[in-house]
């Protein structure tokens, strides 16, 4: 029986080892399309000027749609950040989600805002709307007042109200960069079948900020949201940018994605009942085009950037990464007709498989692996080697990619400019692997756990604000 | 189970790929702190003369002389979107001293995409009327002849008019889109052959864009093609036909539009409200108030709208809408008479997709 057992565990423990093997060898090869991207993406856009696009009387219209939830310390800045965007034509749709605070008052005060009859084309049903505002100082902003429905449901209101061609879904403590839109435009403009398009998402922790504007970039000074800056520059620069060439993209952040609007209306918007609305959107997107033969294409875009402030604490994180993973679990579940199905192309065969195996089943493959790894060693029926073999595999090929994300980033782009922060994210780097890795395991085992469950909720989020104290120079 | 052997050997190789990635990490680091520290200085006396030269005409350019070819490239595409008129020119005169236009033609002509992309942008930048921009106008890559489209509109001559006209039929968005956004810029110099593409029998989608780029400019000459595009077939060229008359005027124009009102298509009446607003046309203001009962929701907006637009007899047929039985007519008059006086101006250019 022990024998059996060995044996049985020693079996487990190669596959599993094998299994890191095959997914890190796949985000090699992620990486790698990543930076032939990367390459032939500075190439196209080396010297480009994009003034022409500023002064353009036919670029499409873009409306931003910002919900806010109890935002009323940044809400006016931060509306104000966008507002001051440089592009041609574009529209601000802020909807009050039913704050209990004085989000609404703060923005009528800073804005000006006069109520108008709120009577609008409801396309896609919400809950309703109290007040519909317009601002005698801003003719591109309208504020919409409503009951609380979260945020599915204020970015469905948004779109109800917006007149854009292109709808730009944003978190209210997002910072986008000034010339974002101009960049993140130019798919819609290259493409007809453009559906989607995402840009990148970097973390705002310890910058320097001022008028919602990025002045300074700088490594974050907290242990966890260094860990975070490593996994974003990952999950974006080659996760994300490296799914382009392989036709796989299905998450557009929600924190800053570009839509056409005529399809998300067309699909029936935001679903209300998932913690992961926004790549369940882009799925369906995709899903609903394929099944009526239209052409369809979602793309990340590497240089539009957005800045967003990620938790510093372990509890607040926890549930984040706790929620997005029950968010992946049910849209993968919502949509399990696409799984290996031919009908769907790359995204059935390719994207969604990816997303199930590595992306869902990573951590209970993980968890299973380590606890097998530890109990094997404890009763002898795994030796020394082959655990440095097994966490050289899964830990040590890791730390490799995380340290080639950063590469990605240093050659691409360079914004951390300081030596100092430059070597603070290498640690970071080096270290991720090592005890933040398998923090990120149990909060989404959690997730699954509380997924099977049923559980649906999103946790409170607490946030300091990007308008703190400056970091010390 | 495992051979020592192979082990050490995995953990070197692992050893030997993280300490390569991470010299790679620190050396480009280092190469551009150095890069900063040894070119910043002499690219801001740089970026001084330059301004300079285009400001007043120095020639003696000592810091700009020293550059290399590429940094010198890069400070025209930089300064050039700043100037305009005579410090422009006085900027491509001092681009053709240093070689720079030579240089950015001869990467037009290089058998690579990229490089005939990076010429094409360094000629546009230094707005010199070079005649390889043509060519680059039939270039096989999309994105260099979206780009030449672009930096032609400094070379108005009826052969380059011509080739934009083309481009409007492009199978590449983005093409289409260069070339209809310069035939834009271009203003007058392009009516004519504009007009001349309208009355042609090209297909629906070109001729879309053509009245796009028509929309934008609402000259006289292109009445009589809008005229006889407001009868077309297809509903997204008569509402861009209706945009059309409705920025250019006229009693032909507002006569077409009245009768566009009763359209069948929802997006052409939407389009001959907003034009018929747009123009002032009062007359209409009875029959504009009556699509405030349409069933579509955007006919209705633009008719609201268009009778706010219409000045006090828009306004005074508003009012008497509020209390009209249809509570969807009633509460949108509501809504357009709240708005405050900025809103409409915000509200869409053209009331179609």
């Amino acid at each position: 029986m022990t024998g059996f057992a060995a044996a049985l565990l020693t079996r487990l423990e190669w596959t599993i080892l094998g299994y890191f093997l095959i997914v890190n060898s796949f985000y090699l090869l992620l990486l790698a399309s990543a930076a032939f991207s990367l390459y032939r993406h500075s190439l196209r856009v080396r010297e480009e000027s994009r003034w022409r696009l500023l002064g353009s009387e036919l670029v499409p219209r873009i409306s931003i749609l910002a919900p806010a939830f109890n935002e009323e310390a940044t809400a006016a800045e931060s509306i104000r950040g966008v507002l001051a965007l440089y592009y041609p034509d574009l529209e601000v749709v802020v909807v009050n989600d039913g704050s209990r605070d004085r989000t609404l008052q703060v923005l009528m005060e800073a804005f000006d805002l006069v109520a108008v009859h709120p009577i609008y084309h409801r396309q896609v049903d919400t809950r309703p709307v109290r007040g519909i505002y317009r601002s005698l100082a801003h003719a591109n902003l309208i504020v919409v007042d409503k009951e609380n429905g979260g945020k599915a449901d204020a970015l469905n209101v948004g779109l109800n109200l917006a007149t854009g061609d292109l709808v730009c879904a944003m978190d209210a403590d997002t910072l986008i960069e000034p010339d974002a839109l101009q960049r993140m435009v130019r798919p819609f403009l290259t493409h007809d079948e453009m559906l989607a398009a995402g840009g990148t998402i970097r973390v705002a922790n310890n910058c320097r900020i001022a008028g919602a504007r990025i002045l300074e970039v700088r490594a974050p000074d907290n242990a966890l949201a260094a860990f975070q800056a490593v996994e974003y520059l990952r999950a974006f620069l080659f996760g994300r940018l490296g799914w382009n060439r392989l036709g796989g993209n299905i998450i557009i952040s929600g924190a800053f994605g570009l839509f056409r609007r005529d399809a998300v209306l067309a699909a029936g918007g935001y679903l209300h009942d998932t913690v992961g609305e926004d790549m369940e959107l882009v799925l369906r997107l995709r899903r609903v085009a394929i099944e009526q033969g239209r052409p369809q294409r979602v793309e990340f875009v590497p240089d539009p950037v957005a800045w967003t402030e990620v938790p510093e604490s372990l509890r607040v994180l926890g549930r984040q990464r706790d929620r997005w993973h029950r968010g992946l679990a049910d849209v993968l579940w919502r949509h399990r007709v696409v799984f290996l199905n031919p009908r769907y192309g790359s995204l059935g065969l390719f994207a969604v498989p990816y997303f199930v195996v590595i992306e869902l089943l990573s951590p209970v493959v993980e968890a299973v692996g380590l606890l097998g790894l530890i109990v094997g060693l404890m009763l002898g029926m795994l030796d020394g080697p082959f655990a440095i073999l097994f966490l050289l595999a899964a830990y040590g090929y890791g730390m490799l990619l995380s340290v080639a994300a950063l590469l990605l980033e240093e050659f691409g782009y360079h914004r951390y400019v300081r030596m100092s922060d430059r070597l603070r994210l290498l640690v970071f780097a080096l270290l991720e692997n090592w005890g933040y890795r398998q923090l990120t395991v149990v909060w989404r085992l959690r997730g699954l756990y509380k997924y099977l469950q049923g559980r649906k909720d999103w946790g409170a989020m607490e946030r300091r604000g990007l308008a703190r104290p400056q970091p010390k120079t | 189970m495992i051979d020592r052997d192979s082990l050490i050997q995995i953990v070197l190789i692992e050893t030997l790929l993280l300490t390569v990635l991470i010299a790679l990490y620190f050396a480009h680091a280092l190469q551009l702190h150095r890069h900063a520290r040894a070119i910043e200085p002499r690219l801001v006396a740089a970026r001084r003369e330059l301004g300079a030269a285009a400001a007043d005409g120095t020639s003696a350019l000592p810091v700009l002389r020293s550059l290399p070819p590429s940094l010198q490239m890069h400070l025209f595409v930089e300064l050039s979107p700043s100037l305009a008129g005579a410090e422009r020119m006085r900027l491509g005169a001092v681009g053709e001293s240093l070689g720079l236009v030579a240089r950015a033609a001869a990467l037009c002509r290089s058998r690579f995409e990229m490089r005939r992309l990076l010429g094409a942008r360094l000629l546009g930048a230094m707005e010199a009327r070079h005649p390889v921009l043509i060519e680059l106008l039939q270039d096989t890559s999309p994105w260099v002849r979206a780009q030449a489209a672009e930096l032609v509109l400094h070379q108005p001559d009826p052969a380059i008019v011509d080739r934009l006209i083309r481009l409007l039929q492009d199978v590449e968005p983005i093409c289409r889109f260069s070339a209809q956004d310069t035939l834009l810029r271009l203003e007058t110099h392009g009516v004519a052959a504009l007009a001349e593409f309208l009355a042609s029998e090209a297909d629906a989608a070109a001729l879309e864009a053509a009245l796009d780029v028509a929309v934008g400019l609402a000259e006289a000459r292109l009445l009589e093609p809008g005229l006889v595009l407001s009868t077309h077939a297809r509903a997204r060229v008569r509402a861009r036909a209706a945009a059309l008359l409705g920025g250019i005027g006229g009693a032909a124009a507002a006569d077409r539009l009245h009768s566009m009102l009763a359209d069948v298509a929802a997006e052409v009446r939407a389009a001959a409200a907003a034009g018929l607003g747009h123009l002032g046309h009062w007359p209409a203001a009875p029959k504009i108030a009556r699509l405030l009962h349409d069933p579509s929701w955007d006919v209705r907006r633009a008719a609201g709208l268009a009778l706010r637009a219409l000045g006090s007899t828009g306004e005074l047929l508003l009012r008497r809408l509020l209390g009209d039985a249809d509570r969807l007519a009633a509460e949108m008059a509501q809504h357009v008479l709240d708005l405050p006086h900025t809103a409409p101006a915000a509200a869409r250019r053209t009331p179609y997709p």
